[in-house]
């Protein structure tokens, strides 16, 4: 919804062999901002997008997604406003068509199936890959893997986005594609990458996480401080 | 790798069966379930020495690979998945009940070997009925229906997240083997000295995948307790086309024509 925010505060996240994989991180995110989530391999960024859709469970600290805090009793509904897209795309698209792909979150929602087939065919025509819907998601590209998975997400209809490394497995045509893409979305996104030029593409806010802390945020300018990357082990 | 490949491609297979059209894949899941359980029990009721009162179900597979437009070949290589596994069943009888049953042509047939034949063709229908269903209703829709009926939730959740993560592992095992292979010089086959790491390895990697599998379904609202709507009521045409083979199959087992 227009104006709602996805707020963190102070959120530790913790495995159960011990391992802290955020510490004490806090942000905001406003519905239509962009923001890149970096830092480097082990930092903790895909433990915090885990945590953040109450897969990995929180230690301490809050999630909360416009008024809707993060339990037990508020989790489906959470996970209908917060959509992640997984990595890779191959651990996301299991069902034997795209169509039937999209139409899962829906469906699981509690949808009928009118209303399912309605948003499934919006969000892949959205996505300008309608002729892909009665395909095998085996027998994709990795950048149609990539479209569909959002497209699966997207048809949960959330007000945010969290994306795992989006641009893994594309090619350049298919990143610049995907740019356009996630530009065209009107969500709350927010982008774990270590692919610097494409969160400067489409991120106008920065947050560098280090050793599960949040070690700086702030604008994209960030991405041109090459001191700061260094220390980060970017 | 091709053995994994075909196995992968198989599953496959009955899933792009199962996404037709035709006027059987349009029926209810539920007639379709009611029709597979009520045929499998109506076979496997029969006697062992029934074979003859068991070769009129010949028409239930037949018929209904017909109207699904189902290749037979698909099937039937299924099928003989479970062949050794009844032939073993089924061969100590020849050896052990050698009296006289009939005689065809002069040549005498033993009780034993009338056993093992209607072991066989039990086994044939029973697999056939189940095939039959994976392959005109699709999986989901079948966990739903399975879920509609009140099937306790662990068993549904059980067989459904097995039958995902058969790829999820098969997808696992390709790669593994894939990179075996090509650090393993003219090696065809896994040596003995590597299967408990390789083993281990493809466990801890088909944990891992599995539970990223089920993060994602999670994510997109799937609950083990939620019991899905169905797509479409139950229409009177189901009820007929239940009828029509349940009916016939329980006449013939409780009225046999010879």
């Amino acid at each position: 919804m227009v104006g709602e925010t996805l707020n963190v505060n102070n959120l530790t996240v913790a495995y159960a062999d011990g391992h802290v994989a955020a510490d004490g991180v806090s942000f905001a995110l406003g519905y239509g901002e962009n923001a890149a989530l970096i830092g480097a391999n082990g930092a903790g960024k895909s433990s915090l997008l885990l945590a953040l859709v109450g897969v990995l469970p929180a230690k301490s600290g809050e999630i909360r997604a416009g008024d809707l805090i993060l339990g037990k009793k508020t989790l489906r509904e959470l996970r209908s406003r917060v959509g992640l897209v997984f990595q890779n795309p191959d651990d996301q698209l299991f069902m034997p068509s795209i169509f039937e792909d999209v139409a899962f979150g829906p469906r699981s929602f509690g949808l009928g199936e009118a209303e399912t087939a309605e948003r499934a065919e919006a969000v892949l025509a959205r996505l300008g890959i309608s002729e892909l819907r009665d395909r095998s998601p085996l027998k994709l590209s990795g950048g149609e893997k990539r479209l569909c998975a959002i497209a699966a997400v997207l048809a949960t209809e959330p007000e945010f986005l969290l994306f795992d490394e989006p641009t893994a497995f594309l090619d350049p045509r298919a990143k610049r594609g995907l740019a356009r893409t996630l530009s065209e979305l009107p969500q709350g996104k927010l982008i774990a990458t270590h692919d610097l030029p494409f969160a400067a593409e489409t991120c106008s806010r920065v947050l560098l996480l280090k050793n599960g802390r949040l070690a700086a945020s702030g604008g994209a300018e960030l991405l041109r401080d090459a001191e700061l990357l260094e220390r980060a082990g970017l | 790798m091709p053995n994994i490949a075909s196995s992968a491609n198989g599953l496959r297979a009955l899933e792009s069966l199962a996404a037709g059209r035709t006027v059987i894949h349009r029926l209810h899941p539920a007639a379709k379930l009611f029709c597979a359980l009520a045929f499998i029990v109506f076979t496997a009721s029969f006697g062992r020495y029934d074979f003859t009162r068991l070769a009129p179900y010949l028409f239930y597979p037949f018929l209904m690979m017909a109207l699904a437009e189902i290749p037979y070949g698909i099937l039937l290589k299924r099928v003989l998945i479970a062949l050794p596994f009844c032939l073993f069943a089924g061969l100590s009888n020849v050896v052990i009940d050698r009296e006289t049953a009939l005689s065809i042509g002069g040549a005498a047939v033993s009780f034993g070997v009338l056993s093992l034949m209607t072991i066989l063709l039990k086994m044939y229908l029973c697999v056939m009925a189940a095939l039959l269903l994976a392959a005109t209703t699709p999986f989901a829709e079948l966990t739903a229906q399975l879920r509609r009926l009140h099937i306790p939730a662990p068993f549904v959740t059980v067989f459904e997240i097995t039958y995902r993560y058969i790829g999820v592992l098969l997808e696992e095992l390709r790669s593994m083997t894939t990179a075996y292979r090509l650090r393993s010089g003219d090696r065809k086959a896994l040596d003995v000295r590597h299967m408990g790491s390789f083993t281990g390895g493809l466990l801890l990697r088909g944990f891992d995948r599995a539970e990223r599998v089920h993060a994602a379904m999670c994510c997109r609202g799937y609950s083990l307790r939620r019991v899905p709507p169905a797509r479409r009521g139950f229409a009177p045409r189901d009820a007929a086309a239940a009828a029509l083979v349940c009916v016939p199959a329980a006449a013939l087992r409780l009225f046999p024509l010879w």
